[in-house]
């Protein structure tokens, strides 16, 4: 018999799962008592309302003046697009744009928009209107018309601005390396360098790639804006959101040591569920560097002797490659070892100690595993 | 989309999906209010590319996975034994009383690489399709479909392996 067809039974009787409608209610209340605080918590009072449109006002009449507005209306380059857009979405929290969404979130709890026409009225209010402006004003210089409604819809930009705001951080735009694509002049590649601070004055970097695509049509402005697949946009998220878990010596791995030879021992489990072993080594300058420039924007922090030692444990039961740098005269002396876990942690230790001084990240990285380990395969000798 | 009107359509959903992971239902219930509660926050950026239970389930597949990691647990060979840890739970007590296959199954699935308890979970249990899998789990459909056949054969060897339960009758469902 098919094992799909096998555990049909079985399976429809797990998906009776009990739960009290008590107990639904009581979270209910719960969450909805949850709902209500935070509403509470965002309404602004409208002086201080005020005094952000007078203080906005006062800066805008002191600070432009004709010299200004004459450079602010030559073109931009493409760099410069690109350095203000980041500037705006790794610069925050920014609270106007989480005013502006609470009002027009208000509006539509209070107003009963039943039918498609009471919708369509909404959208003619004051708070909508005021909401779309704001990404208008901030965003429209830089981006196609299409590609600005992309971006609203998708939560493009703006897009880490309520989870610093729920978990009280700052987030600061550090450094861009900004890198035009050589083949295709239109796409840019930044590397972006954040930092987040938290409350007490902790603080992380973290770097993301996206990239920009400027429009063939209009000129100077951008047509597509995207996140790089595995570009450290999740894990910036995920840092923001869990901050503690990250504070501490968090660090960019750097292999400060000189070598020409890269060999690894692979631990995998097959198809079929055994256990294979792979190795190999490499010289290839060509190969070592494109393996190595994986880790090259990893934070990784120090771990505890608790937790080394806890892989260390590991290690031989579960899915690993262990990288070792040494110089090919001398293959037996390891001067640094990276090891990279299934489950996406990584650990540098200089020397072949394993662990002691390694560094750990999270399961965002796993992607970094999966993508070393295709390359070391490339070189495997079984 | 009001949050009450979600909580009412979907909560009993999310409660099971996420009763399953953790074992406990005080904690299953709490981690439901988290997920409606991160919904709610984030419905702005909702954006229909699913539907709203496959929106919930990776938002509670999410948060249960932070739960994991707040209690410290080291995921890739923890995570299994916290498992084990709150099946146990469930017996003696419970388990006798428990059909002896569906306990087997139960303890089958928990024995399986966490990918294939993941894709059993959401395929056969929480009844997604191959592309809301995909969507929770942030694999392609390919692979969705590739480890689906293979959880399955897992499933059916770890069900059928002789040892454990070796004084067991064996019970074959037809």
């Amino acid at each position: 018999m098919k094992p799909s067809k096998e555990f049909d039974e079985l399976f429809e009787e797990m998906k009776a799962v009990e739960r009290t409608l008590e107990a639904k209610k009581n979270t209910w209340l719960a969450l909805k008592d949850r709902l209500e605080t935070k509403r509470n918590r965002n309404i602004f009072p409208v002086f201080i309302s005020l005094a952000i449109i007078a203080i906005a006002s006062f800066l805008v009449f002191t600070y432009i003046n004709p010299t200004e507005t004459e450079q602010s209306a030559q073109p931009m380059s493409n760099e410069q697009v690109i350095k203000a857009v980041l500037e705006r979405e790794y610069n925050g929290p920014d609270m106007e744009i989480s005013r502006l969404l609470n009002e027009w979130w208000d509006l539509q709890s209070s107003t009963k928009a039943e039918t498609q026409e009471e919708y369509d009225q909404l959208l003619e209010s004051n708070e909508y209107k005021g909401f779309m402006n704001y990404y208008q004003t901030t965003f429209g210089d830089y981006f196609t018309e299409n590609m600005l409604s992309n971006a609203i819809s998708s939560n493009l930009v703006f897009k880490y601005n309520h989870y610093l705001i729920d978990n009280d951080i700052k987030m600061n735009l550090e450094n861009v390396q900004i890198n035009q694509e050589k083949d295709h002049p239109n796409i840019y590649r930044p590397l972006i360098e954040v930092s987040l601070t938290n409350s007490q004055g902790q603080q992380i970097i973290h770097k993301v790639r996206e990239e920009f695509i400027f429009s063939k049509s209009e000129p100077g402005k951008i047509g597509s804006y995207n996140g790089v697949k595995d570009g450290g946009g999740l894990e910036l998220q995920e840092k923001i959101e869990n901050f503690d878990a990250y504070v501490g010596d968090i660090k960019t791995p750097s292999i400060d040591v000189s070598f020409d030879t890269l060999c690894f021992n692979g631990r995998i489990v097959d198809q079929e569920e055994k256990v294979k072993f792979k190795s190999g080594c490499t010289s290839n300058n060509n190969k070592i560097n494109a393996i190595l420039k994986n880790f090259e924007y990893l934070s990784v922090k120090e771990a505890t002797e608790a937790e080394s030692r806890e892989r260390a444990e590991a290690l031989p039961l579960i899915n690993n490659y262990q990288i070792s740098l040494s110089n090919a005269a001398d293959k037996e002396t390891i001067l640094y070892t990276i090891t990279l876990f299934e489950g996406g942690i990584v650990m540098f230790s200089p020397g072949s100690d394993f662990g002691t001084n390694g560094g750990i990240t999270t399961e965002p990285d796993r992607m970094v595993y999966e993508m070393v380990k295709l390359m070391l395969d490339e070189f495997a000798e079984n | 989309m009001e949050i009450e009107q979600l909580y009412k359509e979907h909560s009993d959903r999310i409660y099971s999906y996420i009763f399953f992971l953790v074992r406990q239902r005080e904690c299953a219930e709490d981690l439901t209010q988290e997920t409606f509660y991160k919904a709610y926050k984030g419905l702005n950026s909702f954006n229909q590319q699913a539907s709203p239970t496959t929106w919930l389930l990776k938002i509670a597949r999410n948060l249960t996975y932070d739960y994991f990691r707040r209690k410290k647990l080291i995921q890739f060979f923890t995570f299994e034994k916290e498992h084990d840890i709150e099946t146990k739970v469930l017996s003696p007590e419970s388990r006798f009383e428990q059909k002896e296959q569906l306990t087997r199954m139960y303890d089958s699935l928990y024995k399986l690489k966490k990918e294939y308890q993941e894709v059993l979970l959401l395929r056969k249990i929480q009844e997604c399709s191959i592309q809301e899998t995909a969507f929770i789990l942030g694999w392609t459909e390919a692979k969705v479909k590739m480890k689906m056949t293979r959880a399955l054969e897992a499933l059916k060897k770890e069900f059928h392996r002789e040892g454990d339960y070796a004084n067991e009758t064996i019970k074959r469902i037809r």
